[in-house]
């Protein structure tokens, strides 16, 4: 009982997971940006040291985000972290991203 | 076909090393609406997660798991009424911050996030029963448990240096009155005294973090105390952002000359320390002995205390984990993040503890409401302070292979760019980042 269990199990599962496996995974956007929020604050964090110089994600259009991070990934831009950051991911990811981002019922604190 | 009920679908998903839940999930009975009740039997079927440690990995976790589904509910323990983070810290002795800004209290979690919090400490894990036992004897149900309870000493390793003489000789690496002590000590240390630093074996909580300290504690003796010397006796021969530093150090307290604040002796040099004479206030390295004013040595790490008596660890002393959903490889439905866990190239960071808290939040509540789990990717973002004005920082994206393995994205990430006049302005700005960061994580944790 127990044992078909298991094998019906891991048919299922090996269906659903091998098309996966072959592929590059395209990274969750919610996931990618709620790690950019580790240094840009969920909303317009009020810094007393440093007020404002890391810029809020909030309220900006899909294609200046887009267009920023493309030209941090390429060099195209001088930043101090972001060229890093920008690297790590797909133009894919960056454009759902900045589409993620843009949707004013996402991003919100 | 009969539809698989989610404890086996999941018992299996982990054994499989991939916990992808199956559309099939989402047929199983809906989750009782009993009132809550401090019984567990009564409680079983309800929606509970419980979270070990309110730190950096678990109040994210609390309020991220709130965010995504107000209907689970989350009780959050930790016996500190407020938490003080370590970052930061070294920043005090500096007078970059004062240490009443390092404490961040759990009101916003309890009243924003509905989060649950109790101050109370977990002293057992029942895993058949799916029960924490905490000291003031609560018995608390989970559906799914997360366990973020940071680190724990190997202490006596350098022989001599227990938990008891560490009240007396601070190690800070807990912030609290232990990072108050320190300070102390450095305020109380006349001109020309030496202090010395004793950075652990790896892996440690904060890689950069014993040559931020130094540079801080340079810093301050520069202006009050110009004639005194900090020495940095090394169980490694490198450590994290190492050219940035010496060129920081370098540039600013004249490391490598004559006149040097800042000595680095790594293990290559015998700089490594065996033993510790608290009454003589001296320490035998490989070298030889050497006595100081103030001794800062920071012990050798391991999972906290919890993670080991539940058996969430390995050989290593840290805990191993499936690292989609962050669930141990050793006790289904119990979750590791933070410095606690083996967390593939990710270091032991709270920007990572921060990352690793929110892919495991997600992770659990799509466990628990039977859909799938996401496609995961972290980012490590340290920044250290070499002066107040003087930022270095270290990056990188992290993604997972097929075979769930973490791994750093190639081109992207690294340190800094080396200081050169062209960049130089660089190094103001990551200044001004590093304490702007301070500012957005703890309000991403926390508020
Ligand atoms: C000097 C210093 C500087 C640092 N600087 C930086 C920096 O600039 N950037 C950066 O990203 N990181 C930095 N770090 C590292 C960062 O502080 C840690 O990586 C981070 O705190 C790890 O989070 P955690 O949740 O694993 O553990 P912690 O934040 O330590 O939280 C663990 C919590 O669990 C609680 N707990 C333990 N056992 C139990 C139990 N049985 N029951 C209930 N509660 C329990 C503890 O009380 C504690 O509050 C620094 C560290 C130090 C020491």
């Amino acid at each position: 009982m127990q044992l078909r269990w298991v094998k019906t199990a891991s048919l299922l599962f090996m269906g659903f997971y091998q098309p996966l496996a072959m592929a590059v995974e395209f990274s969750d956007p919610e996931i990618i940006v709620h790690n950019c929020y580790g240094c840009h604050g969920a909303k317009a964090q009020k810094s007393p040291v440093a007020k404002g110089a890391v810029p809020s994600l909030q309220a900006l259009p899909a294609s200046y985000i887009i267009e920023s991070l493309t030209d941090f990934k390429y060099d195209k831009r001088e930043g101090t972290i972001m060229n890093r950051i920008a690297k790590g991911y797909t133009e894919g990811e960056l454009s759902a991203v900045a589409s993620y981002l843009a949707a004013p019922t996402n991003n919100k604190p | 076909m009969r539809i698989l009920n989610r404890r086996e679908f999941l018992k299996y998903s982990l054994t499989a090393g991939a916990a992808m839940a199956l559309s099939a999930c989402e047929n199983m009975p809906e989750q009782s609406n009993q009132p809550l009740s401090q019984n567990t039997e009564h409680a079983k079927g309800r929606r509970k997660v419980v979270i070990i440690g309110g730190g950096v990995g678990g109040a994210t976790a609390a309020k991220y798991i709130r965010k995504a589904d107000a209907r689970i509910e989350v009780t959050l323990i930790e016996p500190k009424i407020s938490y003080t983070t370590c970052f930061g810290s070294n920043w005090v002795v500096a007078g970059i911050k004062d240490f009443a800004g390092l404490e961040h209290s759990y009101q916003d979690l309890r009243e924003k996030y509905g989060v649950k919090i109790l101050h109370d400490s977990v002293t057992q894990i029942d895993p058949d029963k799916r029960k924490v036992i905490t000291q003031d004897g609560r018995n608390l149900y989970f559906e799914r448990l997360i366990v973020s309870p940071g680190i724990d000493f190997h202490w006596n390793e350098i022989v001599g240096y227990t938990e008891e003489v560490s009240y007396e000789f601070p190690h800070a690496w807990q912030a609290g009155e232990q990072t108050k002590l320190l300070i102390r000590q450095l305020h109380a240390m006349r001109n020309g005294g030496t202090v010395i630093i004793a950075p652990p074996r790896d892996p440690f909580r904060c890689p950069p973090g014993p040559y931020e300290r130094a540079s801080m504690i340079a810093h301050y003796l520069k202006q009050h105390k110009p004639r005194s010397k900090i020495l940095i006796l090394d169980a490694k021969d490198s450590f994290s952002k190492r050219t940035l530093f010496l060129q920081g150090w370098e540039k600013t307290y004249g490391y490598g000359t004559d006149h040097a604040m800042i000595e680095w002796i790594p293990a290559a040099q015998d700089g490594r320390v065996l033993q510790f004479d608290p009454i003589n206030k001296t320490v035998y390295a490989e070298f030889g002995k050497q006595k100081a004013d103030v001794i800062n040595i920071i012990p050798a790490q391991k999972a906290g205390q919890i993670a080991h008596s539940a058996g969430l660890t390995d050989e290593t002393g840290w805990c191993p984990v499936h690292h989609r959903t962050w669930e141990s490889s050793k006790i289904p439905h119990v979750h590791v993040i933070g410095d606690a866990s083996i967390a593939g190239g990710l270091p032991k960071s709270g920007y990572a503890a921060n990352s690793e808290a929110k892919v495991c939040a997600l992770a659990v509540v799509a466990l628990m409401n039977g859909q799938q789990v996401r496609v995961p990717s972290w980012i490590n973002t340290c920044y250290s302070l070499v002066t107040p004005l003087y930022g270095i920082s270290v990056a990188m994206v992290y993604k997972v292979n097929e075979k769930d393995e973490i791994y750093a994205v190639d081109g992207a990430g690294g340190v800094s760019q080396s200081d050169y006049d062209g960049v130089a302005g660089n190094k103001l700005a990551e200044a001004i980042y590093a304490k702007n960061w301070y500012e957005n994580i703890t309000a991403d944790i926390f508020h």
